[in-house]
């Protein structure tokens, strides 16, 4: 018949078990499921050899002393910290500042874009029975917006940190020993003309995400016009065709997305080659192309939308005709403006100043 | 003339404190360089995680208990090592031994260790 002691030491044995096995899963949950199971085994038997160790091998300790095993063990995020060190790393140390860097801007430019851009389409302020609905939608859009660019982000920087080379203490990866490299083959110092400023950078990463917000949240919404009528009610006027604007809006989305990739490869790197100058003035042809066939694209306007405007709103017709010509033309100068000014500066710098030789 | 001796003395606390935070780190860092040839060197007999803390501690190389099986872990996966459970009184046990790649490796660290501890003697000894 157990007694009372048999009983007592049964649960103090249960509780110094309960008491190893939080210490265990403590360190495991960090660590990856390929080693865990032989990591916990492993520092089971380290935590017994070090109760032994200390206390007499034929006595429970208590659940004080096994505390006291356990803090000279170390924290246990400390521990699989260590048994983490040599990675592999989704973003290393090398990369993982810039990565934080362009993911604060990413965020920022979404959110602020989708909020701004919401606040400022009509459509958000004619619901007047129905304040709620565009107010669940512009949560939900921020939300998606959000995770979609700390998605793109995280997944470009993976990429860059796979072709990387990450050695790590004893780490897998060959070593670069005094053998197995050339002087020779040193690179050339960096030429001071080719160097880009970090807030360059930002700023062309700041426009890029404003301009893909533009393209890919705005632009949708000139699809239609709200207006109040001559009698007051609101009416709202189709405008563009929907499925031939939808092409231009995934290429200007397009471009814009490689010109982020690139504003985003710039920051780290902070310094232009003559492949991603290239790239740069390649991106901005195709978007100057594909913007003069946007707007000179009659094809993307529903026909008889002027009449239209014109049976609803006569005193409104004109000028919006005459405005929204005016507006787009100004808006391709500007940008065909930037754009020369970009490319000139890519080829006197990168070319004619270097003397680059194809 | 008081509060500019306090001002001073707080400095001088400061800076010891700083300076030692300093040392420790450095002292740290010496050690760490040497982990792996202290443990390698014990290793010629098989021995499991904690009887490899105590022989080392034996011989003042103190290193802590979330260093070392982390580390014997890495050196086993290099191949540096070879590893066996074995059960004692029921209980299993990891037992950590030098292979022959291991021991190729110990004799060549420990030739690299004396020959930059004489450098560093002669270095050290005069400045």
């Amino acid at each position: 018949m157990p007694n009372q002691q048999d009983t007592q030491s049964h649960d103090l044995s249960k509780s110094i078990q309960t008491r190893i096995d939080q210490y265990i899963y403590a360190v495991g949950r960090h660590l990856s499921p390929k080693v865990r199971l032989e990591i916990e085994a492993d520092l089971k038997s380290h935590i017994w050899d070090a109760i032994e160790g200390h206390y007499e091998s034929d006595t429970i300790p208590t659940l004080e002393q096994l505390d006291q095993v356990l803090i000279e063990l170390g924290n246990p995020k400390s521990m699989a910290k260590n048994y983490n060190a040599e990675g592999p790393y989704l973003i290393g140390p090398a990369l993982i500042d810039t990565y934080k860097l362009v993911v604060s801007i990413a965020l920022l430019v979404s959110v602020v874009g989708i909020v701004i851009g919401t606040l400022l389409s009509p459509d958000f302020w004619t619901l007047e029975n129905d304040f709620l609905k565009p107010i669940i939608q512009l949560f939900s859009q921020v939300f998606s917006t959000a995770i979609s660019s700390f998605g793109m982000v995280t997944l470009l920087f993976a990429i860059v940190e796979r072709h990387s080379d990450n050695s790590g203490l004893l780490s897998n990866n060959r070593r670069l020993t005094k053998s197995n490299w050339d002087p020779s083959s040193l690179p050339p110092l960096p030429n001071p003309t080719n160097h880009i400023k970090r807030s360059d950078a930002i700023t062309d990463l700041i426009t890029t995400g404003i301009g893909i917000l533009f393209v890919t949240q705005y632009l949708p919404n000139l699809l239609h016009i709200t207006l109040r009528g001559t009698t007051g009610q609101m009416i709202t006027l189709p405008m563009l065709a929907s499925n031939n604007i939808q092409t231009y809006i995934w290429m200007l989305g397009f471009i814009l997305t490689c010109q982020l990739q690139l504003a985003t490869f710039n920051l780290f790197y902070q310094k232009w080659h003559v492949i991603t100058r290239l790239i740069d003035i390649a991106l901005s042809l195709g978007f100057l192309v594909v913007l003069y066939y946007f707007f000179t694209d009659t094809t993307i306007v529903l026909p008889n939308v002027l009449n239209r405007l014109e049976f609803y709103r006569p005193d409104l017709a004109d000028l919006f005709f005459k405005g929204t010509s005016t507006g787009l033309f100004s808006i391709f100068v500007v940008i065909t403006f930037i754009s020369a000014i970009s490319i000139g500066s890519h080829i006197y710098n990168g070319f004619i100043k270097q003397n680059y030789k194809f | 003339m008081t509060s500019i001796n306090k001002t001073d003395q707080m400095k001088n606390d400061l800076n010891t404190t700083e300076i030692q935070n300093i040392l420790d780190n450095l002292f740290q860092e010496l050690r760490r360089g040497t982990l792996v040839l202290c443990v390698l060197s014990q290793l010629k007999v098989p021995q499991y995680g904690y009887s490899l803390i105590q022989n080392l501690s034996e011989h003042n190389i103190e290193i802590e208990q979330n260093t070392l099986y982390p580390l014997l872990r890495r050196l086993d996966k290099l191949g540096l090592l070879s590893s066996e459970w074995i059960v004692e009184d029921s209980r299993p046990r990891r037992y950590y031994t030098l292979s022959e790649t291991g021991q190729s490796v110990f004799i060549a660290l420990r030739k690299e260790w004396l020959q930059m501890n004489q450098s560093i003697e002669a270095l050290i000894i005069h400045a």
